[in-house]
């Protein structure tokens, strides 16, 4: 990829190349059901004119000037409906970034791999009923170029596994449990040897035997302490999208809350753009889609609401800083505001101890999916988690779901662990899906459990 | 184009392989986006896909490119010839054999002023009657897609398919507050000249503008819901998952034996809906879409794996496609409402996916409480906990009005037996 010469049609305009590639092998039960590769190369252009957005693309190299001019016209199209311009950032990044990747995996490797994990899950565990492995990867290579002087490279890339186990009940219902294993680069950048797949394994599998014999919980407000790795999605759902801009001019509570108390000063969360304490994120972002230098945007300080994520168009409307949180996901997609690495930040309190002081609650150790709303009622799913009774951990709990007002849950946050933990498995969903990041430490608070 | 796929099967037969599909599609899109209750930005994409998948000596390999240039497709036949080695041997692998046929369907030009217009109808009439209500995303588009699929085993398909659709998200504000976000959405073989009048989308403004001020239920109860068509899909989602190549395979499905056995209340009958708008009558395949009722009086009458699930599970085959429709039922919603002693209206279910039993918490949003036959408040922060398959036998009553989007025409459903907390 390299850049071109293009026409500045437009009050501004961006083009972008971008290649995706991406991997997806699903084996059930030692049959491969899926051994997909997907390639997909487009070109795509984006004009800003009297208020109005264009954007064109095709899978043809079709070039930057056909595109911008046919982004122009679309643009053009809607005046129809009576213009108001606004001037829109003028800084543009200049550079280049690409993820350290260790050499990747062949197909073959990975269908050994997957074949390996089967054999060893079939021989190890007795009552196991069926065994999903999914292996996948995807590669965003982008070249942004824009008409106020950015000129952006920029690699993401990542690689994960679902190891999926399923037993059945006493009533021969099914029951499972599933371990992610996933990070940044290629499968080559995993740590995917045996020794540590049969020690998560072997710990996934305690769980799911405890599963199998779990128990209601009891709904309604309850004390829960959720484990670092379910921070992370808190962190996403509850407050990230409703500091998102595009969600606070559709309506957001957030939008009336800006400088206040909304959680307990136990609470600080950020948005980082790629790195943290001196390291590259799993999903680093220097610039975004519209060529914007990447910045931290610290969404919650010591409890008070502070910033909100933006894109050229929302960081004019609100007259704050752009902060480059503009990201498309395919070729054909145009930039939205998306979370990159988005972290509640770890505190002075241990674990165990955040546990041994609840009488009566909740551990809550793994989650599916999430979705948020402009209320910051949010929610997530919960597949593992253990009763408290009197500061240990009890019986097992059936799926169950976590809810309430995200305001109220961080507000009653009494504790956060020193811990941190990141992952970027799954997509975030909005028009496009999104490669995101998430992490945080374990925290204590209370909040909606679904249950008898 | 047609010429083309058979030529790219001709040279996966010449590297090797036994068996090939190709499929070659194209898709133009015209979309007119809104946000924020202003028109925002025109998109116009042109796409094209080649997928082939191959098989040699019982192991399967596929892919997906986005150029039909020849040197492109030459690189992504050796790379399958590279990776059909490592492939676990099955014999269970096939391509679509005998298929045959030419479809055309749906509007298969964009009227950019029609779209222009049906924007501007739908903020109007927003902002006449629903002022509060904020679309916070909005898409208005027409989409072509042409796609040729031939296999090895004499299928050769051509399939032109074009259709409008419509999708609004957004919430109510006001002075006492916001209300949860909604969506609504569908295909439609022509843009509606009143858009408030279509695929739901008054009624969802109309429900959300009641929003903005909720209240938590008291405490917890056992009651019915009333499910709206919009969360009837969630339900539909659920069984056909469990129905589908997933859990079939991997002995998971609640519903594994379950054909011919009475698995939802006798008043349910559940159809695919290949004639609704937007809906290919092809599927990716290499097989004719057929009709297929898989849920008639309450009793299952087919599963639907794949061709490949078929093959490896010994079942019938049934290519149904992925849109549905449920027969209409005897009460009206008025009547349905007025039954419910304690329950509550769903609009929608915020939830993780069910666990494979069935068994599922979720929260109920854009949801009102039902009391003695009245719907009351807004609701917030309450969950509803059961069990999906347990639903499905539990449905009580099944509404006279259908809604229609595009593919899925459902009505809504009285459910009892849910625990609110």
């Amino acid at each position: 990829m390299s850049f071109v010469n293009f026409t500045n049609a437009g009050e501004y305009n961006e083009f972008r190349q971008h290649e995706l590639r991406k991997r997806r092998l699903v084996m059930i039960d030692g049959s491969l059901m899926a051994n997909d590769s997907t390639h997909m190369v487009g070109q795509s252009a984006r004009v800003y004119q009297n208020g109005y957005w264009g954007f064109a693309s095709s899978s043809e190299p079709a070039g930057a000037d056909k595109l911008g001019n046919l982004a122009l016209s679309n643009a053009r199209a809607m005046q129809v409906f009576g213009g108001n311009s606004r001037a829109l950032p003028t800084e543009g990044y200049q550079g280049e970034h690409r993820i350290a990747c260790r050499p990747n995996w062949s197909s073959e490797q990975i269908i050994d791999w997957l074949k390996a994990v089967n054999d060893l899950a079939l021989s190890r565990y007795d009552n196991l009923a069926s065994v999903k492995l999914v292996a996948m990867d995807e590669f965003h290579d982008k070249s942004v170029q824009n008409s106020v002087g950015a000129r952006v490279f920029n690699n993401i890339s990542r690689a994960l596994t679902y190891m999926m186990l399923t037993v059945k009940d006493k009533d021969d219902k099914p029951v499972e449990l599933m371990q992610i294993i996933s990070g940044k680069g290629s499968f080559g950048d995993l740590d995917l040897s045996m020794t540590s797949v049969e020690q998560q394994l072997d710990e996934l599998y305690q769980h799911l035997m405890a599963k199998r014999e779990a128990v209601h919980a009891k709904g309604g407000l309850q004390t829960v302490v959720l484990a670092p790795d379910l921070a992370g999605i808190l962190a996403h759902e509850a407050m990230g999208h409703p500091c998102e801009a595009d969600i606070v001019l559709g309506g957001a509570v957030t939008g009336d809350l800006r400088g206040q108390r909304i959680a307990s000063e136990l609470v600080t969360m950020v948005d980082f753009a790629n790195s943290y304490n001196g390291e590259e994120l799993l999903m680093p972002v220097y610039a975004d889609d519209e060529g914007t230098p990447s910045r931290d945007v610290t969404l919650i300080k010591n409890g008070m609401l502070t910033d909100f994520m933006h894109s050229r168009e929302t960081s004019t409307r609100f007259d704050d800083q752009p902060t480059g949180n503009a990201r498309a996901y395919a070729p054909d997609d145009e930039p939205l505001i998306r979370m990159r690495n988005t972290a509640i930040l770890p505190g002075t309190s241990q674990l165990d101890d955040m546990i041994a002081d609840v009488e009566d609650g909740y551990y809550l150790m793994k989650t599916g999916n999430g979705q948020a709303d402009t209320t910051t009622e949010f929610m997530f799913g919960v597949n593992l988690g253990y009763e408290i009774k009197n500061g240990k951990l009890g019986r097992a709990i059936k799926d169950t779901t976590l809810s309430g007002s995200a305001i109220k849950m961080l507000q009653s946050v009494d504790a956060v662990s020193s811990d941190m933990s990141w992952e970027n498995s799954g997509y975030c969903g909005k028009k496009q899906p999104m490669v995101v990041s998430m992490g945080g430490p374990a925290l204590r608070a209370k909040a909606q459990l679904g249950g008898e | 184009m047609q010429t083309q796929a058979k030529n790219i099967l001709q040279a996966l037969l010449d590297a090797g392989f036994e068996d090939g599909r190709v499929s070659i599609s194209v898709t133009d899109v015209n979309e007119l986006n809104i946000a924020h209750n202003h028109v925002s930005l025109m998109r116009t994409t042109q796409s094209q896909a080649l997928s082939l998948m191959a098989i040699k000596d019982q192991r399967r390999v596929t892919a997906s490119v986005s150029s039909l240039d020849d040197a492109a497709v030459q690189r992504t036949i050796a790379d399958m010839q590279r990776d059909v080695k490592a492939s676990p041997q099955d014999a269970a692998y096939a391509v679509a054999p005998d298929q045959q046929g030419e479809f055309t369907k749906g509007p298969q030009a964009a009227d950019r002023e029609a779209i222009a217009a049906c924007a501007k109808s739908l903020l109007d009439a927003r902002g006449k009657q629903y002022p509060n209500f904020v679309i916070e995303e909005c898409t208005v588009k027409h989409a072509l897609q042409k796609t040729f699929i031939v296999t090895s085993r004499n299928t050769a398909l051509m399939s032109s398919l074009g259709s409008y659709s419509m999708m609004i998200m957004g919430s109510s504000k006001d002075e006492h507050g916001s209300s949860s976000f909604t969506y609504t959405g569908g295909d439609l073989d022509a843009l509606p000249e009143q858009p408030l009048d279509v695929l739901d989308i008054g009624a969802m403004m109309a429900n959300s503008v009641q929003e903005t001020r909720t209240e938590m239920i008291p405490a917890k109860f056992i009651g019915d819901v009333i499910l709206t068509p919009m969360a009837v899909m969630d339900l539909i989602g659920w069984l056909t998952d469990q129905l589908g190549d997933v859990a079939l395979l991997s002995q998971a499905s609640v519903y594994q034996k379950s054909v011919g056995e009475m698995i939802a209340a006798p008043t349910l009958t559940l159809r695919n809906n290949p004639q609704g708008a937007g809906q290919s009558p092809i599927n990716g395949e290499g097989f004719i879409v057929q009709p297929v009722t898989v849920i008639d009086a309450g009793r299952l009458q087919c599963q639907l794996p794949s061709y490949y699930g078929s093959r490896k599970l010994k079942l019938p085959h049934t290519p149904a496609g992925g849109a549905w429709r449920m027969d209409a039922g005897d009460v009206s919603r008025a009547d349905m409402q007025a039954s419910v002693e304690r329950g509550a209206l769903v609009g929608r279910l915020s939830m993780g996916s069910p666990a494979p039993n069935g068994d599922f918490s979720g929260v109920i949003k854009n949801s009102f409480l039902l009391e003695n036959g009245q719907r009351t408040k807004a609701l917030s922060e309450t969950m509803i906990t059961g069990n999906v398959a347990q639903m499905l036998l539990d449905i009580a009553a099944i509404s006279q009005e259908v809604s229609d989007f595009g593919g899925y025409q459902l009505p809504w459903l009285k459910i009892s037996g849910l625990r609110f907390s």
